[in-house]
């Protein structure tokens, strides 16, 4: 057999160098893997980049980039467990310095501290369990533990990071601890000497004096912020990190604190309210209170904003000593203490209110474990001609309503139908159920294809949501997790020539296939579908603008299918095309009615009805009308009962606390004897809205005739998304110095 | 023991011995050629035993070569898969749903989009 000779000294040579290679490789390789992870978590796919950052832990425990790799896959752990529920927004939970601290994440952080003591990674995770830990203590109410902890880290070094002294300092304040914040936050801003010091310290300073009843000092760390800021405006101090644009993005808001401040009543508002888990006291819940700019403004903006404390013991929380305005209220939830839940009243909570000085306004979160769902199960096809659905009953459920959701290529559209269903199923043909028009999507190369198909596409998926004889949602099959799915196919069907060219997004000529397919027979239901929804697309983009809406084409559609089918499902977008995009209220009026002779109206309908009847003068019919509907619409109530002067039959069982504060208005009103009528201030009672609207807009109108306005602008359906901009812009500006006025007009038309 | 030899391998000692017969009966000893001898005598130094160590020759035959660099193949891959190669991904604990709460429609209650 062949042998190969070699020298010792060249085999060594090679072992040399094999052995330099691999430590060359132990270097370099949790940089490479490191930056493998980063790539992963920019696009978003979290869990392979957190395979990356445990590599480099289990396999290079003492390298460098470990300390940088246990930090990423501690905020990772974090971000994983922690569901933050918002008003208008749900999903993941960000940020390190939060009140809540997964396990998980915090054994990466004790890890970090303690094999890599010194890095910066480790002083970040010190900062996080630190703070986790005093505010645990604080909650419980061992300040002196607290404290404790608090200056065990400061001598490690904590105590020149800004960011740790602000939510330090804040975790006092929120606590009531003012003192302790005053002392944390001056001891920094002293060693500070020299420096302006940064806004965000210094407004936090003011508002704990502002607490501790010093109303001196804080007007003074605010007016500071303001000198500063205006400063920095004109580019004339140089040399500091603070941001310039503080001024402009906070500025409003300060000068909200110091009015408040001056202000003779000064007594702040409170939020206030529990967190239960099925009934139960849920303590450690992170409480967010974010003051916003107006009721439609809901920003989730960083740190340095949002209020937050952690509910107690007994699940209470209570945020004290709030600057009079708008306040949006949300929680972020540990998912290991909580699983598949959603919020009693919705998946939304309807949490934002205007906060009146002294004025204590109170939440209750609800969480409730959610239905589950039996058939069809996850990933089923059906093959019958109508789906059934079933789900295990929910105790203390008057009606449950189905959830349909269809997938777009993007993401998925869900709602919720009409129908109520008393027992824990329901059964829908597949023709209704095609008929559905889910809503569209959109990209910037205009509307996606499968959202177009809605229901004629293949993968679906459904829910349940249960009701009270109160009409509140007591719970629902789909919480915030994707725990119970329930995708079903309908079954296969042959793709005509038109669904495979709009696949493709070619609009035109699937158009032209459809128009081709309709000529061969004219009862063709799918190439009427499909041709009266892509006519009554309307979309542009920067990129793009869809051409091929023709709104008359479609409504001849819609009017053939329902010929042909009698389905008003066909009628009720045949509505909303008369009603928002042409805008012509008689043929929107006259549909209804078309509808309404078949099947009772759905309670939205009732208030279209009642704004069109309002467009055309018919005020106490329209009031009647939405009278007739289940649910009750505050502002459009509150708006036809001052127009009619009629506050007769108002019900009087509150669902909520904005609708408590709205009825015991709405009752204040009722008994004013000196309210005048809208015929002692227009010349004709049966005006309609928008005449009256032009006849009052010419007036300088005193409150009374301010609130006719209002009333008005809500009722007419071409005025009505104006209402909020104009109350919280000219209205607020013309009528500041009458806060009562104000707070009448955010109760009854606020929402 | 020496092996018996085959004849191309005796023909080629014989040609070598040939070699060297004429080569030696061609000499002629020089003064350059004897400065030349005599100065690399001089330099050359007996060799440690480090030194022979590393001049020492190892022979090795194929199989056991080819197994050694396939081992050595197996191990780098191995490496870079384990290292590099995304693979056990675990399943996600919890799938949060990413929504936004849409505005409200006329019949549309609570409508919502999921990510």
């Amino acid at each position: 057999m062949r042998r190969f000779r070699f020298k010792v000294k060249h085999l060594l040579g090679f072992a040399v160098a094999f052995a330099m290679i691999s430590a060359a490789g132990y270097c370099f390789a949790p940089y490479v893997l490191f930056s493998l992870g980063e790539n992963y978590r920019a696009q978003g796919e979290t869990l392979k980049a957190k395979v990356y950052y445990e590599r480099i832990i289990r396999y290079f425990p003492a390298h460098g980039k470990t300390a940088f790799a246990l930090e990423q896959a501690a905020l990772l752990a974090a971000k994983s467990n922690l569901l933050l529920v918002t008003p208008r927004a749900i999903g993941s939970a960000e940020g390190r310095l939060g009140e809540s601290l997964p396990q998980e994440a915090a054994e990466y952080y004790t890890r970090l501290v303690e094999e890599f003591p010194g890095t910066q990674p480790a002083k970040r995770a010190q900062q996080a369990l630190t703070l986790h830990a005093v505010r645990r203590l604080l909650t419980n109410g061992e300040l002196q533990a607290a404290k404790a902890q608090l200056k065990a880290a400061m001598r490690e070094g904590l105590d020149n990071n800004p960011d740790f002294v602000w939510y330090a300092a804040e975790a006092f304040l929120t606590r009531g601890y003012c003192g302790e914040a005053i002392a944390l936050l001056e001891d920094f801003l002293a060693g500070e000497e020299g420096k302006a010091g940064s806004p965000v310290l210094l407004e936090l300073l003011g508002d704990a004096y502002r607490a501790a009843g010093n109303k001196a000092k804080a007007l003074h760390y605010y007016q500071r912020i303001i000198e500063r800021t205006k400063k920095e405006k004109a580019g004339t101090e140089q040399g500091d990190s603070a941001p310039v644009d503080y001024y402009s993005e906070n500025i409003a808001a300060l000068r909200k604190k110091i009015a408040f401040v001056t202000a003779e009543e000064d007594t702040g508002g409170t939020v206030c309210g529990t967190v239960t888990l099925s009934g139960k006291p849920l303590p450690g819940v992170e409480i967010i209170l974010q003051p916003l700019a107006g009721h439609d403004t809901y920003i989730i903006s960083g740190p340095y904003t949002g209020l937050r404390l952690t509910s107690d013991q007994q699940g209470r929380f209570a945020f004290t000593g709030l600057v009079p305005g708008y306040y949006g209220l949300g929680l972020i939830l540990n998912l290991d203490e909580v699983g598949d839940i959603v919020l009693k009243g919705g998946r939304f909570p309807q949490s934002i209110f205007y906060v009146e000085a002294g004025e204590v306004v109170a939440w209750d979160f609800e969480l409730v474990k959610t239905i589950k769902i039996i058939s069809p199960a996850n990933g089923v096809t059906i093959d019958a001609d109508e789906v059934a659905f079933t789900w295990e009953p929910v105790e203390g459920a008057a009606y449950y309503r189905l959830e349909l959701g269809t997938y777009t290529g993007a993401g998925s559209i869900s709602s919720l139908c009409e129908k109520k269903y008393v027992t824990p199923e329901a059964t829908i043909s597949l023709a209704q159920l095609q008929s559905y028009q889910p809503g569209l999507a959109y990209d910037e190369q205009g509307p996606l294809p499968a959202s177009l198909l809605g229901y004629l596409g293949s993968r679906h998926f459904w829910g349940v949501v249960a009701y009270d004889a109160d009409d509140t949602i007591i719970t629902a099959s789909q919480g915030y997790l994707q725990a119970q799915n329930s995708d079903f196919q309908l079954p296969e069907r042959n793709m005509s020539e038109g669904d495979k060219l709009l696949m493709k997004r070619n609009y035109k000529e699937a158009i032209a296939a459809y128009e081709k397919q309709l000529a061969k027979d004219a009862a063709d239901l799918h190439a009427l579908t499909m041709l009266a929804r892509l006519y009554s697309v309307q979309f542009s983009s920067a990129a793009y603008v869809y051409p091929h809406t023709d709104f008359m084409k479609a409504i001849c559609y819609y009017n053939r299918l329902f010929d042909l089918t009698g389905n008003t499902e066909y009628l009720k977008v045949l509505t909303g095309i008369y009603y928002n995009h042409l805008q012509d209220y008689e043929q929107a009026l006259a549909t209804l009615r078309k509808i309404e002779a078949k099947t009772p109206l759905a309670d939205w309908d009732l208030l279209q009805v009642a704004q069109i009847e309002s467009h055309f003068g018919r005020y106490d019919s329209a009031l009647q009308t939405l009278l007739r509907a289940g649910r009750r619409f505050l502002p459009e109530e509150a708006a036809l009962r001052i127009i009619t002067g009629n506050y007769a039959g108002i019900k009087t069982k509150a669902n909520s606390l904005t609708e408590e504060k709205w009825l015991q208005t709405l009752q204040l009103l009722a008994e004013d004897e000196l309210l005048l009528q809208s015929e002692d201030i227009l010349p004709d009672r049966g005006m309609p809205a928008p005449d009256a609207i032009q006849y009052l807009e010419r007036r300088k109108r005193s409150p009374q005739e301010e609130l006719l306005y209002l009333s008005f602008l809500t009722i007419e359906p071409t005025a009505a998304n104006r209402v909020q901009e104009y109350i919280q812009g000219d209205l607020a500006n013309n009528f500041a110095q009458d806060p009562a006025f104000l707070k009448t007009v955010r109760t009854l038309f606020g929402e | 023991m020496n092996k018996p030899q085959n004849y191309e391998e005796q023909q080629l000692d014989r040609e070598i011995r040939h070699f060297f017969t004429e080569l030696m009966s061609e000499i002629t000893l020089d003064d350059s050629l004897r400065v030349k001898l005599l100065a690399r005598q001089k330099d050359i130094m007996p060799l440690s035993s480090w030194q022979r160590f590393l001049e020492k020759e190892v022979s090795i035959s194929l199989a056991p070569l080819t197994l050694a660099a396939a081992a050595m193949v197996l191990a780098c891959g191995l490496m870079l898969k384990t290292l590099f190669l995304p693979w056990e991904i675990p399943e996600p604990k919890y799938r949060i749903i990413e929504m936004q709460a849409a505005q409200v429609a006329p019949g549309l209650q609570n409508p919502a989009e999921r990510g």
